[in-house]
């Protein structure tokens, strides 16, 4: 049955919510959140509120969409991602009062909803006065001003998230009781993202720490878009008769997954081949750690580089 | 003319004289009307080099001409015949009803062709124009009319909301209880979000606990080694 609220974008349930992976200085914050606000009872005797909005900023790709559904899950309600083009409406003032009609719908709902604006900068951008064009900059304030009183009256949770935290409005930010930054992951995170997506198979664990070393400054969703490609190859190779030796998986795929050029290059990019973490990649993928042979070199003595002067390799 | 001269003058008689007079008056008055038809042809064309439509420019200019009543009267034959053979494109009330919002004596006339048209029992709202009209007949069956005043409704809830989300069995145990079934669930591989208390209930607390105990995680995933 389609939810009422559908109207402005996917309400997502409790139950369809993935673990998010993430540093652990996020994850201690967001696990005191979710103390604070079963506490709510607690805090209220001592006069406190639990807080209720939270603004998520980041590159693209860092799972702050998975994070906010984790949250809602978490706590048992369902999430609203409100589609920012179904706030931004073509008609003057339409867009206020789709800002009203949204919070309102939201307080007439008989459990709360977990409200989640994406891309939160293309809502609520500052405010403008250049002059410029002044009717489309006037239209704009009304909205974020429509933005503000909705916020301030509206008592469930709030979660928006955004990669330029910069332009959203100042105002709109102060309402927003708890900022997480959330970075790119860490070798840790690279690891665990690696073996969600490459499972079913399995990759043992030095191998692994070699890869996620090599994948340094990659999003995860680069990372994931890497083991898929890496699966896809291995469906789809042999049916098109393609080669499908280590080398030649890795290099398709690394020639056709490619980090937008502002956010670096991963090692596994710049080097290629030559990268350290190409040999160690267990071949072919097994979907049992036992079943790859217990002499496989280990990664101890990875770093030996052969030397090359006088020689051509 | 000097022809026509000689013989007149030839006659000599003044009744001759006086008629050449009125002969000439009228060829002049001849001359004036070619020169007249050439200058509105000048016109015409001059419309036409503008853009206008001459076929329209003229039917107007016919209109004006004619006495306002005729027009009216035309026009509603016109109407008549064309909606008697099928042809009408809008009858003559709905014309009016579509004035009603612009003009008001257009609207006090489709109020009374309407009361025509009420039904003994049961009434008729016309909806055009700004203010909606119901029309109803009394209890001597004198057909009357009166303007609604639109009351916003109500906002009520919706009642889709209550059942879009399937009520889960929510297992019959204490605090400690549900903290026992959230261990339960962990070591059973069933993910920290398989709670099955609502969001308001304090259970749903104690199974997370319970959960986040038995992993030894805070329900994120492994820790850091």
């Amino acid at each position: 049955m389609r939810h009422p609220l559908e109207a402005f974008g996917p309400v997502l349930m409790p139950d369809a919510a993935m673990e998010p992976i993430l540093a652990k200085p996020v994850r201690a914050a967001l696990l005191e959140w979710l103390e604070e606000i079963w506490a709510k009872a607690e805090l209220e005797e001592v006069g406190l509120n639990a807080r209720m909005r939270a603004i998520f900023t980041g590159p693209p790709g860092t799972g702050k969409t998975t994070l906010a559904h984790h949250l809602a899950a978490r706590l048992g309600l369902p999430l609203l991602i409100v589609r920012p083009e179904k706030i931004n409406c073509r008609y003057m003032n339409a867009s206020a009062e789709a800002v009203g009609k949204l919070f309102d719908m939201v307080a007439a709902q008989p459990e709360p909803i977990f409200l989640f604006f994406d891309e939160f900068d293309s809502i609520a951008a500052k405010r403008m006065g250049s002059g410029v064009n002044e009717t489309i900059e006037q239209d704009h304030n009304v909205t974020i001003n429509a933005l503000l009183a909705a916020m301030d009256r509206f008592e469930g949770f709030i979660v928006a998230a955004t990669n330029l935290g910069s332009r959203v409005d100042e105002a709109v930010w102060r309402r927003f009781e708890i900022q997480i930054g959330i970075d790119l992951p860490g070798p840790h995170e690279r690891q665990r993202i690696v073996e969600r997506y490459i499972a079913p198979f399995v990759i043992p664990k030095a191998a692994l720490a070699a890869l996620a070393h090599s994948l340094e400054t990659a999003s995860p969703a680069l990372i994931r878009s890497f083991c898929e490609h890496i699966k896809r190859q291995i469906v789809v190779g042999p049916k098109a008769g393609w080669p499908m030796d280590r080398n030649a998986v890795i290099e398709r795929v690394i020639a056709t997954v490619k980090p937008h050029p502002d956010i670096g290059l991963p090692r596994l990019w710049s080097l290629g081949l030559k990268d350290k973490a190409v040999p160690q990649f267990p071949w072919p993928l097994e979907r049992d750690l036992a079943a790859y042979p217990v002499d496989e070199p280990v990664s101890a003595g990875g770093d030996v580089v052969p030397l090359r002067r006088g020689r051509s390799a | 003319m000097s022809k026509r001269e000689a013989t007149a003058v030839g006659r000599n008689t003044i009744s001759g004289r006086i008629l050449m007079a009125f002969i000439e008056r009228i060829e002049r008055i001849r001359d004036q009307k070619k020169q007249l038809a050439e200058d509105e042809k000048l016109v015409f064309a001059e419309s036409a080099a503008t853009g206008f439509d001459n076929k329209t420019i003229r039917n107007v200019l016919r209109r004006r001409a004619a006495k306002p009543a005729d027009v009216e009267e035309a026009e509603s034959m016109l109407d008549l015949y064309l909606h008697a053979i099928g042809m009408a494109t809008e009858t003559p009330l709905f014309r009016s009803v579509g004035n009603m919002s612009v003009d008001l004596a257009a609207r006090d006339e489709v109020i009374e062709a309407f009361k025509q048209l009420v039904p003994t029992e049961g009434e008729i709202i016309v909806k055009i124009g700004k203010q909606p009209v119901r029309l109803f007949r009394d209890e001597n069956g004198v057909a009357q009319a009166e303007d609604i005043i639109e009351k916003p409704t109500a906002a009520s809830k919706p009642a889709s909301a209550v059942t879009s989300r399937p009520k889960r069995d929510v297992p019959d145990v204490d605090r400690l209880g549900a903290r026992a079934l959230g261990a339960t669930a962990y070591r059973e591989n069933q993910p920290i979000t398989s709670n099955p208390f609502p969001w308001d209930d304090e259970r749903r607390q104690e199974f997370d606990g319970g959960w986040r105990e038995a992993s030894g995680t805070d329900g994120m995933g492994p820790e850091d080694d």
